[in-house]
């Protein structure tokens, strides 16, 4: 009931209303900002985006839907914008297995380190990987808005996959080095 | 400790509910550009109307600034010319009448004794009357004069212990020599007033000349005013020295002389200058006449809030699947300059350039993200980052949805935008008599429009983005224009003019238009010089 007001008030440009909206989201848009971006830079640029885009289509919000799932959509899409206008579709089709299973000691495993790696993965494989496995799209959604097929789709999620669990492999090799190194002093 | 896990699982986990607090800096970024986006939407017109409206105000303000510096400048030389003679004059009669100033407040001084000679103007009157009836005969009224004359020592001796500055006493002689003046043309007898009054009637004479001859170029009314006020205190100067050499003891006669003088004068002078400003008047009316005649070109700064929709809504350049769909013209400002040449008192040629932007919206359609190549709208030659963009109409999408996810297809907007440099050729016909200050006309001719912006884009509540070009658009087509004007002169040089415009496009597209028929409406306004 809160929020349904709040909203209202966005629609007529209250200012306040709008930085209210923004200190009660802009932590979980901003990560979700980080998640779709390369860097932390762009990620900011995202977020201020993507908010810019929320307030000013704020009155076209149906109040319907849940308006943080509206407001993660907007963000998702201008994240995805950027990343289409970008770059210049390429065509990849790799057969690799669904299901990727790695080895880790999650105390070990820090956030930072997986937003990072994350970050460091190929635009569309980052763009794949975090609609299907952290926001829960279909391939087939994703084909439709990335403007690739269900196959291509599935093969960026998969090498996405592979690609992190190297990375993590790699991680907690040199943790145990670590480990290691301090026990032998 | 070492699991073994789904990788899946482990971002998920971790990431779940992830908050991280942006910078301040954002914030700031998201205020900043709200700010300016309301702006933007606000201030395009304002500012562009504003934008206008400073560069005719800085057209009119310079124009009165420049036409007001010629008139001030007629002024000054002709006042110059003026004062000259006379001063000169007056420095032969008195010295102290060379300052106009001083005997200005002279003047001001001998007005404030208007209220006790006025009941003196009364018994004036009365006595002019057996005057008129004394003074049929010429004989009768030189020996007036003659006596008249003679008692002008005496006057002026008592006008100087009355008032006591010199300069009046030189303005009395100067009324005086009026006087003897007036007296003189009538009677027809010029010698006889020369002998008494020779140098102080020449330098009047001269006065008078000198005064008539400038007044074209002078300020009548000041003039006018000027005189007048001067005779009316000469007038009543006169009327006190009358009173005094009552007292004196001057003879019935002389005083009956002087007294129908003072009124003659008060007659001649207040008619004579009447007489030239009908005189002047009409010369300067003709003058202007002519001068408005002779003007031929005129050149103009126009704007015009225009309108531009579509006759038949059931029709889409863009794709045939739109012709159903809703649309709405756009509202835009065409600015640019016009030039008019007058053929004669009834027609005018008029040209110009002008910049238009025009478009419109197509309500009611769906966008998704498709590599179908064949999801293309018909007529756009698409960007090559828009190729992902699949927009259909309303009624399109029901054959599509089933094969597209529905839920990713997005409401929004099909916007087609392009613009113009526009070229009149128009013919301007003048119902009004030109002479008059408000003027109405008619208006009909043709416009050559060059195609200078072509674009496509679409809008939903999620994005807006570039689609790329109508591949349909001419670069060359025309508009059929009627329409009428008002103008109104505000001086010779400068008139200002409304005109409500309708303005027919023809061969906007080069093919498949799909029986749209575009048109155009503004009201042109603009401020005119003509030259």
């Amino acid at each position: 009931m809160g929020l349904k007001k709040l909203i209202e008030r966005c629609a007529n440009n209250d200012r306040k209303a709008q930085a209210e909206v923004y200190q009660l989201f802009s932590g979980k848009l901003f990560a979700l900002c980080l998640k779709y971006s390369k860097n932390y830079t762009e990620a900011q640029d995202n977020l201020q985006d993507g908010f810019i885009t929320i307030f000013n289509k704020i009155g076209q919000y149906n109040s319907k839907g849940s308006f943080e799932g509206w407001m993660k959509r907007i963000v998702i899409n201008t994240a995805l914008q950027k990343y289409r206008s970008k770059n210049i579709l390429s065509l990849v089709t790799e057969e690799i297995p669904d299901e990727i299973i790695v080895e880790v000691d999650e105390d070990t495993v820090s956030l930072d380190f997986l937003l990072g790696i994350i970050q460091e993965l190929p635009d569309r494989y980052r763009m794949v990987f975090n609609l299907y496995v952290l926001d829960g799209y279909s391939h087939k959604e994703i084909s439709t808005k990335l403007s690739i097929s269900e196959g291509t789709s599935k093969s960026n999620l998969s090498r996405g996959r592979f690609i992190l669990k190297e990375k993590i492999k790699k991680n907690q090799f040199d943790q145990q080095e670590i480990i290691a190194l301090k026990m032998q002093n | 400790m070492k699991t073994t896990k789904n990788i899946d699982r482990l971002f998920q986990e971790k990431l779940k509910d992830l908050e991280v607090s942006p910078p301040a800096n954002v914030w700031k970024g998201i205020e900043s550009n709200l700010h300016q986006k309301k702006s933007i939407t606000t201030l395009p017109l304002w500012f562009r109307m504003s934008g206008a409206a400073a560069i005719l105000l800085l057209l009119a303000l310079g124009g009165i600034n420049y036409f007001d510096k010629n008139s001030n400048e007629i002024i000054i030389t002709d006042t110059n010319g003026i004062e000259n003679t006379p001063v000169n004059e007056n420095d032969i009669l008195n010295p102290a009448i060379n300052n106009s100033n001083e005997s200005n407040s002279v003047i001001a001084e001998v007005n404030q004794n208007n209220g006790a000679s006025e009941t003196l103007k009364a018994n004036n009157t009365q006595t002019e009357k057996q005057v008129q009836f004394n003074s049929t005969t010429k004989n009768s009224l030189i020996s007036e004069v003659t006596e008249f004359s003679n008692s002008k020592n005496d006057l002026e001796k008592l006008s100087d212990t009355s008032l006591s500055t010199e300069a009046t006493v030189a303005l009395i002689d100067k009324n005086q020599s009026n006087n003897a003046k007036d007296i003189n043309a009538k009677e027809t007898d010029a010698e006889k007033l020369l002998k008494f009054n020779k140098i102080e009637e020449n330098s009047n004479s001269k006065i008078a000349s000198e005064s008539t001859n400038s007044d074209p170029f002078l300020n009548n009314s000041i003039l006018n005013s000027d005189s007048k006020s001067n005779t009316q205190s000469l007038f009543n100067t006169n009327k006190n020295a009358i009173a005094q050499s009552k007292e004196e003891g001057f003879g019935e006669n002389n005083l009956d002389a002087i007294q129908k003088t003072v009124l003659k004068t008060e007659e001649e002078v207040a008619f004579v200058p009447n007489k030239h400003d009908e005189l002047l008047n009409s010369d300067v009316s003709e003058d202007i006449k002519e001068e408005e005649d002779t003007k031929k070109w005129s050149i103009a700064s126009s704007i015009a809030p225009i309108y531009y929709n579509t006759f038949n809504t059931k029709g889409s350049p863009l794709d045939l699947q739109f012709k159903d769909s809703p649309k709405t013209g756009s509202k835009s400002v065409a600015y640019g300059v016009k030039i008019g040449y007058k053929l004669n008192d009834k027609l005018t040629l008029q040209s110009g350039v002008s910049k238009i932007d025009v478009g419109y919206k197509i309500g009611n359609v769906f966008i998704n993200i498709t590599n179908q190549l064949d999801a293309r709208l018909a007529n756009v030659n698409y960007t090559n980052t828009a190729t992902i963009l699949n927009v259909n109409a309303e009624s399109f999408l029901d054959n599509v949805a089933l094969e597209t996810s529905s839920t990713t297809a997005l409401a929004g907007e099909l916007n087609q935008s392009f613009g113009y440099i526009e070229i009149p050729l128009e013919l301007k016909y003048t119902l009004t008599n030109t002479s008059k200050k408000l003027g109405v006309n008619l208006i009909g001719g043709v416009s050559t429009l060059l195609l200078n912006k072509n674009n496509v884009f679409v809008s939903t509540a999620e994005f807006s983005s570039n689609l790329g070009e109508a591949n349909n658009l001419n670069k060359v087509n025309f508009s059929g224009n009627i329409g009428f004007d008002v103008d109104y002169k505000i001086n010779k040089y400068i008139y200002i003019n409304v005109a409500p415009m309708l303005k027919i496009h023809t061969k906007t597209f080069s093919s498949s238009d799909n029986n749209f028929k575009p048109y155009l409406f503004g009201v042109y306004t603009g401020i005119n010089y003509k030259f």
